[in-house]
């Protein structure tokens, strides 16, 4: 397979976007309050990455399928009722056959359905485009959106806690940077991560207001 | 034209909304029996852990049916295993429902221990108020007082529990929740027998 | 609840304000602070629709969810209740109002995907609020999230005048470090009242 010719095709371009340089959550400026939340510990930031990719590539491709029957002025009604029935459809078959794996996603659902990517992507792009570069499109910005809060967790897990994935890493006698570990103080952080990240990506710089 | 096409735009919101409803009722009513399931295994086995009663998944509720009995007086219901006393809690955390068992000796006096069964506090945060690790700071407390959190310092007086770093609210509704609980056992276990 | 009306309105506001110490409604939040009359015009926009949508809501979950058992469906019935209020209430703006219109009709839509709001319905369902404490609590909660953007957006203006913002920290860069320092001053704010 020649990969130099994928890098060309419009599903890769597509997926690439949002996984690089349109990050869901630096660029496009989309998920902020959950990775504020959640990115506190490897195995949460984990859990609700995969949870927002599952979410958000299906839903995309859902409404890309419905696409041409959604009245216009009713967009944002659609995209809300498509994406929440199917999570919460998810959640009830979760707590029916999966009980365990639920309880603890419980307070994740909500956070998924509201989580801005969601919908972000469906108006951006599924509105006007097929299923499957919808698909793409959602996992490129989902994908970006997993890799930044793990990258975050990282940081505030051994920062704050001294554990990574639950394992001891720092002796106990290091004193824990609690404020890191709370979102209040994980803005700091995620504005560094928004530095370094436009930096990386050789992002034009935001005019000077 | 223009109305006829407002009418088919409405009608597609409502065909929408009517078919999302009929799967989330169906969802539910099938979901329903296993929730069900899950919560009474759940309870079960936690209290028998509590009690110190070993339990296999094939045995749990005969054990639960030889072991404990459950009492109930003046519309409160807790549970007997040997010489202690197991109640269910139940109260509003942070962002959820939080519920659990609290586990005393036979005279009310003192808490042996507190289990959470579910919450939906705050991940990485709040959530630790399910800790095992977190919850043994309720061990040995007393029963019989309110109990306060233990701000700036180890908590060492029996009415004192420590607090999580960061989740202070989280930590100060668990205590409200279980402290309320204990007060409410006591007063109608105790209150009014002869 | 025995729980003072009055108290959860400042309590929505300041103590408990929904942006600073819940950190809702985020994404807006950093969109809308970037001048202080984008902000007010959005802050007003939002208490104005959740003084509506606050009690519809509480109605609705009142009247039809729980005799109806159907507490599973809150989350949906919830947002297609904003959704659906939200444009009713541009399209009655636009009306009746337009000059109201023209200088906040634009953020309308807006609204609709501001957590905020949703979380104003899930917080009263959770804690059992009566109709009075809904009514100060949304309220409360609308002028305390214009209240969080409206500060931020003052001091961006001040930040812009000064022009000394890293090249890659401007814009939501360095906002987010405006946040995360008010955020931590209203951590002060925690204990004093009890709201629920």
């Amino acid at each position: 397979m020649n990969l130099r010719k994928i890098a060309y095709t419009r599903p890769f371009r597509t997926f690439i976007a949002g996984f690089f340089k349109e990050n869901a959550v630096t660029y496009q400026l989309l998920g902020l309050c959950s990775t504020l939340a959640v990115s506190n510990k490897m195995e949460n930031a984990i859990a609700m990455g995969l949870g927002v990719v599952f979410v958000v590539t299906i839903s995309s491709a859902l409404i890309s399928l419905l696409r041409k029957w959604i009245p216009p002025q009713y967009r944002m009604i659609t995209y809300m009722i498509v994406t929440s029935t199917f999570v919460i459809l998810v959640d009830q078959f979760l707590k029916a056959s999966f009980p365990l794996i639920s309880s603890q996603l419980g307070p994740y659902v909500g956070l998924i359905i509201t989580n801005c990517i969601v919908m972000g992507r469906q108006e951006a792009f599924a509105i006007k485009n097929g299923a499957w570069l919808s698909f793409l499109d959602g996992l490129g910005s989902s994908l970006s959106y997993l890799y930044t809060l793990v990258i975050l967790a990282f940081i505030r897990e051994i920062l704050g806690f001294g554990t990574l994935m639950g394992v001891r890493v720092l002796p106990e006698s290091f004193p824990p940077w609690v404020v890191i570990t709370m979102a209040q103080g994980a803005w700091f952080l995620l504005a560094i991560y928004y530095w370094i990240f436009r930096r990386v990506a050789k992002l034009k710089p935001v005019e000077q207001e | 034209m223009n109305l006829k096409r407002k009418l088919l735009d409405v009608l597609f919101i409502v065909v929408l909304g009517t078919v999302s409803v009929a799967l989330l009722l169906a969802a539910q009513s099938y979901s329903a029996p296993a929730v069900k399931r899950f919560q009474e295994t759940r309870l079960k086995t936690n209290i028998l852990t509590a009690a110190g009663i070993p339990w296999t998944p094939a045995d749990f509720r005969d054990v639960f049916e030889q072991r404990v009995t459950e009492q109930t007086k003046d519309g409160a219901a807790w549970f007997v295993a040997d010489s202690l006393v197991i109640y269910e809690f139940k109260g509003r955390g942070l962002w959820g429902m939080i519920e659990g068992i609290a586990t005393f000796d036979s005279a009310i006096n003192t808490i042996i221990s507190v289990r959470v069964l579910s919450q939906e506090e705050t991940p990485g945060l709040g959530d630790r108020i399910a800790d095992p690790e977190y919850l043994v700071t309720y061990r040995g407390k007393t029963a019989a007082a309110p109990l306060d959190l233990a701000m700036r310092h180890k908590a060492e007086a029996e009415n004192e529990v420590d607090a999580i770093s960061g989740a202070t609210l989280s930590s100060q509704a668990l205590l409200k929740i279980v402290s309320e609980a204990a007060a409410r056992l006591r007063a109608v276990v105790k209150g009014g027998t002869s | 609840m025995t729980l003072n009306p009055l108290i959860i309105l400042v309590a929505a506001v300041f103590t408990h304000n929904i942006a600073l110490t819940y950190l809702i409604g985020m994404c807006p939040m950093l969109a809308m602070s970037r001048r202080i009359d984008t902000a007010v015009g959005m802050g007003v926009a939002v208490t104005f629709v959740l003084a509506i949508i606050g009690p519809l809501n509480w109605l609705i979950y009142r009247f039809l969810l729980v005799p109806t058992h159907s507490e599973v469906m809150s989350f949906l019935v919830f947002i297609i209740v904003i959704a659906s209020a939200v444009q009713l209430v541009e399209m009655l703006v636009s009306r009746f109002f337009p000059a109201l219109h023209s200088s906040f009709g634009v953020f309308l839509p807006l609204i609709t995907v501001n957590c905020a709001v949703l979380a104003v319905s899930l917080f009263v369902m959770l804690r059992e609020y009566s109709l009075w404490q809904t009514v100060t609590f949304s309220i409360g909660t609308g002028i305390g999230w214009g209240l969080a953007t409206t500060i931020i957006a003052g001091i961006r203006e001040r930040l812009a005048l000064i022009g000394d913002v890293p090249a890659d920290l401007r814009g939501a860069g360095i906002t987010m470090v405006i946040a995360g320092i008010l955020a931590l001053a209203f951590i002060g704010f925690s204990g004093m009242v009890a709201i629920q």
